[in-house]
């Protein structure tokens, strides 16, 4: 850690240098910070924590998998003008199909579960109980969702979110041995243990959740994008995932250079350290408000995604400007995930641990999910002359090997109880 | 992926005005036989002796009568999939496929004049033209009539859905207020390379577009892909 309370011109020279990261790093980066959710920032936090910069590599790893996936689904969006829900349903035997939505109903129940852990945990950083701020936060994001107006909430919570944008600020500040961060970027430094394995499939699942996937095919169509305009869409879903990683990379680099080496991380206090280099004793604040802002923008669009995708598949109603009588299953489905992710965050435990569990059932179904994706992008039958090549045929079913073979490792050593 | 597809799967299929088939135009008759209770049925041929699995059934969509006629089905046997044409299937019953002799193979290829029930129709997305409502197809309805095998109606309740998920011995209960007449089914709109040949189609849905009210037509372009929903757009608008 930097010191932060040097006195003369330090101020100054801190300002140069944010305005300098932030230069280079641009508005792409503020949206990806504004992208990242709770289970993501406290699970990327438990890496630099537990394992300092071991992870980093992997990270890389993750974001080659993440730009082959997420390029898929823009993709099948632009080409097909479906959503993912919509095309499985019709591609897939109607079993595989079902079994694909509960799939995706579970990650996202699960994810909506780490959302209300961040609101719980944040608000407990700002000096309000979980008891009573979660139950708050359920009402206040239902009630906006189904009477009020969206986007203006949307708008509020993603500013607040843009907290985050402190992470890439103060991981230059806490001067980081860069030297060990540059060999742990390049070279493979994993670790033999168990909870090195689980925190890989917790980054996956983090990283490439299967939420993500359903919502970047349906945002392609809702922006009616087409097989003329999908070349420049590819050059941003493939910027998108890396800047959105090159973000996760400066948590990880940011919490290790803080409390790395420390074990597995505790609370959200701990991981507000991290951002001590950048704002001094306002870190913890600062880590609340922006846990706060993300927590809530992801509780609101993560259940509504998976009600739309399921709703699709199904073939009933699915808007969010439809009342609750004409799409009474697409409402339903939302209240039902928030109302399950409010009652497990409010169960007595560790919030950073329950986030960081979910990350890991979420790496667990990617993998699954994966499959139907890359099946429907090397179909012809879907895709036309737009499926798959074989050279990205090839690199796609490696990753998806890849994040399949490490999801099967956790759940071997989960029933052999070493995990 | 070896696809049989005999022309580009549709996109949507879209609907005329409602016309449900009630209860009297749709009696529960012995006649009526589900599409997906067919798709997977053994297939048999004279002496009795299994050959395969259906695969999907074929029609004709532009064959100038209200009700499509069956014109064969897609078997799956040991050496591949291979088309049986009517006149070689003695006989389909609601859980098998009789043939009249033993199976001449005669491979698949593309038909653009054909429609592969299982493969195009079954679980696409219908959009409604009146009430807004979007389904997807749960089942296909055939019924027996003196001139053939005609497929009358699409089933689009979510019940049907949720029995196809069951084991094949369930019943299968057809439920007339969910069932939509095949006629009232206006076009399929092809996705992809096959675009083009929508426009058609496409020209009929504005049609019936513009005797709709405002509310109506714009729950309807809701649920179009974008690039069709720009054309309608403007065609809805022009005096």
């Amino acid at each position: 850690m930097s010191g932060i309370t040097a006195p003369g011109d330090r101020p100054r020279r801190r300002l140069k240098r944010v305005l300098a990261v932030l230069a280079v790093a641009g508005p792409g980066l503020i949206a990806a910070n504004a992208g990242n959710d709770a289970g993501g920032i406290l699970t990327y936090a438990s890496a630099g924590a537990q394992f300092a910069y071991r992870t980093l590599f992997l990270m890389v790893l993750v974001t080659v998998a993440l730009i082959v996936v997420q390029e898929m689904c823009a993709r099948l969006g632009a080409y097909t003008h479906k959503g993912l829900g919509g095309l499985i349903r019709e591609q897939f035997p109607l079993r595989a199909s079902v079994g694909a939505m509960l799939l995706l109903f579970v990650a996202n129940a699960g994810l909506t579960v780490s959302e209300f852990a961040g609101i719980g945990a944040a608000m407990e950083l700002l000096g309000v109980s979980r008891y009573i701020a979660v139950p708050v936060a359920l009402v206040l994001l239902w009630a906006v969702t189904i009477f009020g107006n969206y986007t203006r909430a949307e708008r509020v919570a993603m500013a607040l979110s843009l907290a985050f944008v402190a992470y890439p600020i103060a991981a230059i500040m806490a001067h980081p041995d860069w030297r060990t961060v540059a060999a742990d970027l390049v070279a493979p430094h994993f670790v033999r243990s168990a909870a090195f394995l689980v925190l890989a499939v917790a980054l996956i699942g983090t990283t490439i959740t299967p939420y993500m996937q359903f919502y970047a095919a349906s945002a392609v169509v809702d922006k009616g994008i087409g097989p003329k305009e999908y070349p420049a869409e590819r050059v941003d879903a493939v910027n998108g995932a890396i800047v959105s990683d090159v973000v996760s990379i400066f948590i990880i680099i940011a919490t290790a250079a803080a409390i790395g080496g420390t074990g597995p991380l505790q609370s959200a206090h701990q991981a507000a350290l991290a951002l001590e280099p950048a704002v001094g004793s306002a870190a913890p604040t600062l880590f609340g408000v922006g846990l706060l802002g993300a927590s809530l923008l992801a509780a609101a669009v993560v259940p509504l995604s998976s009600s739309y995708a399921i709703a699709e598949g199904l073939g009933v109603e699915r808007s969010v400007s439809d009342s609750f009588r004409r799409a009474p299953f697409f409402f339903g489905l939302f209240t039902l995930q928030l109302v399950v992710g409010a009652a497990v965050a409010l169960a007595p435990g560790n919030l950073v641990s329950l986030a960081v569990n979910m990350q890991v059932l979420n790496g667990l179904i990617t993998p699954v999910l994966l499959v139907f994706i890359l099946v429907l992008a090397n179909r012809r039958s879907v895709l036309g002359d737009a499926a798959n090549r074989p050279l990205f045929r090839a690199v796609a079913t490696l990753c998806v090997a890849g994040v399949g073979a490490l999801a099967l490792a956790v759940v071997v050593l989960t029933a052999l109880g070493k995990a | 992926m070896t696809s049989f597809a005999l022309r580009a799967p549709p996109d949507r299929l879209r609907r005329r005005p409602l016309r449900r088939l009630g209860r009297r135009r749709l009696p529960q008759a012995e006649g009526l036989l589900s599409v997906a209770g067919l798709i997977g049925a053994p297939v048999r041929d004279r002496s009795g002796r299994h050959v395969g699995h259906v695969v999907d059934l074929l029609i004709r969509p532009d064959d100038g009568e209200r009700y499509p006629a069956v014109t064969g089905a897609v078997v799956h046997t040991l050496h591949g999939r291979t088309v049986v044409a009517l006149e070689a299937i003695a006989e389909l019953l609601p859980d098998r496929l009789l043939l009249r002799e033993t199976l001449e193979r005669e491979p698949v290829h593309e038909r653009a004049d054909l429609v592969a029930l299982a493969h195009d129709v079954l679980d696409r997305q219908i959009v409604d033209v009146d009430g807004g409502d979007v389904r997807r197809v749960s089942d296909l309805v055939l019924a027996r009539r003196p001139d053939g095998l005609r497929l009358v109606g699409v089933d689009v309740s979510i019940r049907t859905m949720l029995r196809r998920l069951g084991p094949r011995s369930l019943p299968r209960k057809l439920v007339p207020d969910r069932i939509y007449d095949w006629s009232s089914i206006a076009a399929f709109s092809a996705r992809g390379e096959a675009e083009g040949s929508s426009v058609l189609h496409l020209t009929q849905a504005v049609a019936e577009l513009k005797n709709r009210g405002p509310a109506d037509v714009q729950t309807l372009l809701d649920d179009l892909p974008p690039h069709e929903r720009t054309r309608l757009e403007g065609a809805t608008t022009a005096p």
